[in-house]
């Protein structure tokens, strides 16, 4: 018996290696032919191939759950997507053609690290992973293209005009080095609200369905807000028996949406727009403080979930506020509610903190330049290729087909030229409606977005029909985006985004400053909030931010900043 | 009245005894709980297992989460894959401690204490991913199943482990050994192997546990999903952003990354009774060659 | 006996050089055992170490190690690490949760197999080892997920400590209770898993050793005392060794999982201090200052824990 055994685990181990064997001399065989990477997620070349010049791109395998299932960029690059066809026919009506490298999101980062160790061996890539300084030194080292050069000199108008007057110049100011080079290029997305320049708001959020339940008014003072949370507990809205209706916003930075309406910035520095000023919330005094008893009293009366487990808590129901996009309409699927209750509604809100002070919200600036960062490495020899990609992501063709696909299959257009997208159909047609192309985004390659703002409000309002509102639908929630649209007015919610491209020198200032001044500020506003530490040493906390850098810092992002004017 | 007493000691005090016994009931408890837990919220309702509040019977039932796993082609690909992995990685662990752990216990031996210096650096000091990754692909094991049996089939703790085993068979049996003729490779071979079960048995399952949870070298050393094994597909499927949401900066993530927790909330329970369920068979399977009495026979002192 | 015999007062340098022979053949003999080993661990360990000099330099991918283009800064970074504010705070976080993790996370496999191992009842034993090594299997996510929601203002745990008159609150933020959950959370994890190791080890005493004390009137204390544990002394002592030489490493996993800024005072670790400057971006030889310097001092730790418990016990890693 024994031996039988042994003999059957000997068969199955010389079973296991023989198919290794097999395995790898298969992948040695097919690697042999050619560079190191994969062979694997590369695009057949058509017939034309020997007139197209290949750019070899590397960047993340996009992946979709939009619709129930997951949907990677390369199903679509390996399978019959049109998207992806049209996409190829342009780049070959202009000379060139993608060959792919796709990584799985999880592994790009390390890919890029070694990759950029051992060689870059790719034309085009997502830099996104790589921080400044490593693309600062791959600039000293010739590793990066100035793309000045490609519009400058191999471009045939398009991209040229794009970067000098069109909507790519504002992104050549912040993100030029010292030389006043461009290097990498970045995803811009231009938002549009009838005539008026904008990003969409975040705020707090409170739930209306609650609200209603026990015939409340919306809360305009932040003391009404108190009332309204504690009436939630005391009059148990969830059902559950016990007092747990808490909500969930971030206790270790200012991005709360309450912290706006005492006049506070989105995070350490940040900038004032009227002064065009670097800020930070913690030389606000009163502001600050107030902001920071209020809070204390929150938890005190056991009003907020200090666990940080909001994922959960929503599933409970437990979630009664937070602090999201005002534009958002995925959060109320992942509350649910108890049987015969009205469907949960979140309705951005304001509240009046303090007298004189007029609450704002966090907003998106209209043009944004997003961190998703493409680069043409220093292996591209072909800078004319270059220069035809250049002016191909430069158009409103390539704009479009990433944003709307194409006329009739995902989306159509009326005379007016009002756009509506298609809702049914193939896998891609069901992602289309609503996101952009696969290819965009953190994948391979930047994405120009025009967001009409006044679309995507009518979208918002109706999709609530569906979900417990069919009357209205979110009309309220689309009715304080306008009123924020129209004013204008709101913190900026990236605020490293305002700022220039730090040099060598201030990034070098900045690394040993930030890393100990975060965790200080971050752990001090916690603390004071759960009433572990005291307002009274306020001197003691503020000399500590000094002295760990704090005005250093703005220091420095106001250089950052003036540099962009 | 002998008899007796004799009786009275090897049951030991009755007390105590059940003291013992309801001692480790109890440990038994508080660990197979929270394994069963992960089960009824792995069958449950999906928007009862995303709360965590299921604590005795499973709240609705739904095979959804399993029938995702099993759907997926690419997961069984990558099921096999660390199966393919386990058995040569395993082997070679095996034969790198013996070879190595069997020449350290000649206390004699020259050089012993510049080998034991040398095994004992590498446990401390390591020149991190980069200069490991370009070894590897100068080695062309870059995109390799190798690349995940070769670096990883020895363990200087596991040799440690080993010597220290060895060190405890009497030193008598080896000189007799060698009276009566034998090589050193014989002493090894018939002498000190047989007698190792209960420590490869562990080194065995140490080993085959180690392939089972291992993803970071395949993270690295492995770009293509065809050779990728098991944790690291499941961990791709879960990789649960590590940001607040409010921190994204763009809406369209931020609700890709809600969606996902939804439909990841059950997923990563059901994740953990499939993976887990064939590992645990593994130990019992070994805890046979735990045999009591190893050195009995050999040599009466 | 042999070679005994053989020694003559006219034979001696014959049988010196046999002896001599002998033992250079020997010696071969075991050094082919043990060189494809060596040459492993070379390749694989001793090649790739030179990536430590990044932590003397200002490196990022893609910048040579050596050559012209280097920028080396010396022990800038150690000091940058040794002389931040909170570097104090780091280290004594760091020893204590891994102290306490030394006491309990060591002693409670060795407790767990000398007891399991007085049950007699064999199926039962088996069920419990196996299921005590069960939590091994649940992956951290998951481990410290329950355990948050177990000491969340209404969970079950904090509902239990009310019967005993502690207050119902978020136990997550509260710095007093972080090293209890963590201790708790880790040893419950590992030591189903560590007690293999011993099992194994006590499944292979000879059972008559256990017979003749009986016979000698020792009930089941004194044997576990006199038997069972010097039979694992040897493993239980190398065990040790390498935990204080591990005194710096924590579970930063877990930590990660558990800790908020709340507790950053008692939680946050070397490790976990690593992670948040890996995120920070751009701070490699920084990363790999911190890094080897934890290593310097792991390795000094086990050497000298090595030499005492040689002196003390004859029993060491070599």
């Amino acid at each position: 018996m024994k031996r039988s055994k042994k003999i059957l685990a000997l068969l199955l181990s010389g079973f296991i290696l023989s198919c290794i064997f097999a395995g790898c001399d298969s992948t040695v065989a097919q690697s042999s032919g050619s560079a190191e990477n994969a062979q694997e997620s590369m695009v057949q070349s058509s017939d034309e191939s020997h007139e197209l010049t290949a750019i070899r791109v590397m960047g993340i395998d996009n992946m979709s759950s939009n619709t129930g299932k997951e949907v990677y960029l390369s199903d679509w690059v390996n399978g019959d997507s049109r998207l992806w066809q049209k996409l190829t026919d342009d780049l070959a009506g202009r000379g060139i053609k993608l060959e792919l490298e796709l990584i799985k999101e999880d592994q790009y980062e390390v890919v890029c690290q070694t990759n950029l160790a051992a060689g870059l061996n790719c034309d085009f890539m997502n830099i996104t992973p790589l921080d400044i300084k490593t693309r600062l030194s791959m600039v000293e080292q010739g590793q990066l293209v100035a793309v000045n050069d490609i519009w400058e000199n191999h471009s045939d108008g398009s991209a040229n005009e794009f970067f000098t007057s069109g909507n790519g110049a504002e992104c050549v100011k912040k993100l030029s080095l010292e030389d006043g080079k461009l290097y990498w290029v970045p995803a811009i997305t231009v938002g549009d609200y009838n005539g008026i320049r904008t990003g969409a708001p975040l705020a707090f959020h409170i739930r209306k369905d609650w609200l209603d339940k026990l015939g409340l008014g919306l809360p305009e003072t932040t003391q009404e807000l108190f009332t309204a949370l504690t009436e939630f507990q005391e009059q148990d809205v969830n059902g559950s028996g016990e007092k747990d209706e808490v909500i969930s916003v971030e206790l270790k930075n200012f991005g709360t949406g309450i912290a706006q309406w005492f006049g506070l910035g989105a995070s350490l520095t940040y900038t004032d727009d009227e002064s065009g000023k670097i800020l930070s919330p913690w030389y606000q005094d009163e502001n600050v403080k107030g902001y920071i008893e209020y809070m204390q009293r929150l938890v005190e009366t056991g009003l907020v979930d200090t666990s940080d487990q909001s994922s959960q808590k929503k599933a409970e129901n437990k979630i009664s506020g937070l602090h999201t996009w005002a534009t958002e309409t995925w959060e109320e699927p992942a509350m649910a509610v108890a049987e015969g209750d009205a469907a949960a509604y979140l309705l951005p809100m304001t509240a009046t903190a303090i007298s004189g002070t007029e609450p704002s919200v966090l907003l998106q600036r209209g043009y944004q330049i997003s961190s998703y960062n493409f680069a043409f490495t220093g292996e591209c020899k072909d800078l004319d290729a270059a220069g035809a990609l250049l002016d191909y992501l430069s158009t409103e063709g390539y704009a479009l087909l990433s944003e709307y696909g194409i006329e009739d299959y995902t989306y159509t257009e009326d005379g007016g030229g009002n756009r509506a997208k298609i809702k049914t159909g193939s896998d891609e047609v069901l992602i289309m409606a609503n996101l952009p192309a696969l290819w965009v985004n953190n994948s391979i390659l930047p994405r120009r977005e025009l967001n009409n703002r006044a679309e995507e409000l009518v979208t918002i309002a109706e999709a609530g029909k569906d979900m417990g509102y069919p009357e209205n639908g979110f009309q309220e929630k689309a009715d304080f985006v306008i009123a924020v649209y129209e004013s204008g007015k709101g913190f900026s919610h990236d605020p490293e985004a305002d700022l220039a491209v730090p040099t060598l020198e201030e990034l070098e200032k900045s690394a040993s400053i930030k890393m100990d001044l975060e965790t200080y500020s971050e752990e001090l506003l916690t603390k004071l909030i759960l009433g572990q530490k005291s307002l009274d040493d306020w001197d003691s906390y503020i000399s500590d931010l000094k002295r760990l850098g704090l005005d250093d810092l703005i220091e420095i992002n106001q250089a950052r900043l003036d540099r962009t004017k | 009245m002998n008899a007796n007493r004799a009786n009275h000691i090897r049951e030991g005090n009755k007390a105590v005894t059940a003291l013992i016994y309801i001692l480790a009931v109890l440990i038994g408890l508080v660990t197979l709980y929270p394994m069963y837990y992960v089960l009824i919220l792995s069958l449950s309702e999906p928007t009862a297992a995303a709360t965590m509040q299921v604590y005795t019977v499973p709240k609705g039932f739904s095979l959804d989460s399993y029938i995702l796993l099993f759907k997926d082609s690419n997961m069984w690909r990558a099921y096999l894959n660390t199966l393919m992995y386990e058995v040569p990685t395993t082997l070679l662990m095996l034969l790198t401690c013996v070879l190595a752990a069997f020449p350290l216990t000649y206390k004699r031996l020259p050089g012993r204490k510049l080998v034991t210096m040398f095994l004992l650096v590498p446990m401390y000091f390591s020149g991190g991913m980069i200069p490991s990754f370009l070894l590897i692909t100068k080695l062309g094991l870059y995109n390799s199943p190798w690349s995940q049996i070769l670096p990883v089939c020895f363990s200087i703790w596991n040799i440690i482990l080993v010597k220290s085993f060895f060190s405890s068979i009497s030193e008598t049996l080896r000189e007799a050994a060698k009276i009566d003729g034998a090589n050193v490779y014989q002493t090894l071979i018939k002498i000190y192997l047989p007698m190792a079960k209960p420590i490869l048995a562990v080194i065995s399952v140490y080993t085959i546990v180690g392939v089972w949870n291992s993803w970071f070298n395949a993270l690295v050393y492995l770009p293509q999903e065809k050779w990728q094994p098991l944790q690291l597909y499941l961990r791709r499927i879960l990789v649960e952003s590590k940001q607040n949401i409010t921190a994204v900066l763009d809406p369209a993530a931020a609700q890709e990354m809600v969606k996902r927790q939804l439909s990841n909330a059950q997923l990563k329970y059901a994740m953990i009774i499939f993976t887990t369920l064939p590992i645990l068979t593994v130990y019992p399977f070994f805890q046979r060659y735990f045999v009591k009495g190893m050195m009995l026979g050999s040599l009466k002192e | 006996m042999n070679v005994q015999s053989a020694r003559t007062d006219t034979g001696m340098k014959k049988g010196q050089k046999r002896e001599g022979k002998k033992q250079n053949m020997e010696t071969f003999q075991i050094y082919s055992l043990l060189l494809p080993v060596l040459i492993l661990i070379f390749i694989f360990c001793y090649i790739p170490l030179y990536g430590i000099i990044i932590a003397f330099q200002d490196y990022t991918p893609g910048s040579a190690f050596i050559g012209e283009s280097v920028k080396w800064v010396g022990l800038k970074h150690f000091e940058t690490f040794v002389t931040g504010e909170f570097f104090g705070r780091l280290i004594q976080n760091t020893l204590t949760l891994s102290g306490l993790n030394l006491l309990f996370g060591f002693t409670v496999p060795i407790f767990f197999a000398l007891l399991l191992d007085q049950v007699r009842a064999n199926k039962l034993k088996k069920l419990i080892q196996t299921s005590s090594y069960m939590p091994y299997f649940i992956s951290t996510v998951v481990v410290a997920g329950m355990a948050i929601s177990f000491i969340d203002t209404n969970g079950i745990v904090t509902n239990f400590l009310t019967l005993f008159g502690l207050s119902a609150k978020n136990y997550r933020v509260e710095p007093g209770a972080f090293p209890v959950v963590y201790t708790i959370t880790n040893v419950w994890k590992n030591f189903g898993f560590g007690s293999i190791l011993y099992f194994s080890t006590i499944s292979s005493i000879d059972p008559g050793l256990y017979e003749s004390a009986k016979l000698d009137g020792a009930n089941r204390f004194r044997q576990a005392l006199h038997i069972t544990l010097p039979a694992i002394q040897n493993i239980v002592a190398i065990n040790l060794i390498m935990a204080i030489g591990g005194i710096l490493n924590t579970n930063s996993e877990l930590i990660l999982l558990l800790y908020t800024q709340a507790t950053y005072e008692v939680a946050d670790v070397i490790g976990t201090y690593t992670y948040r400057l890996g995120i920070l971006g751009g701070q490699y030889s920084l990363t790999t200052a911190a890094g080897l310097f934890m290593s310097v001092i792991g390795f000094t730790l086990t050497f000298i824990a090595n030499r005492v418990s040689n002196k003390l016990t004859g029993y060491g890693l070599w």
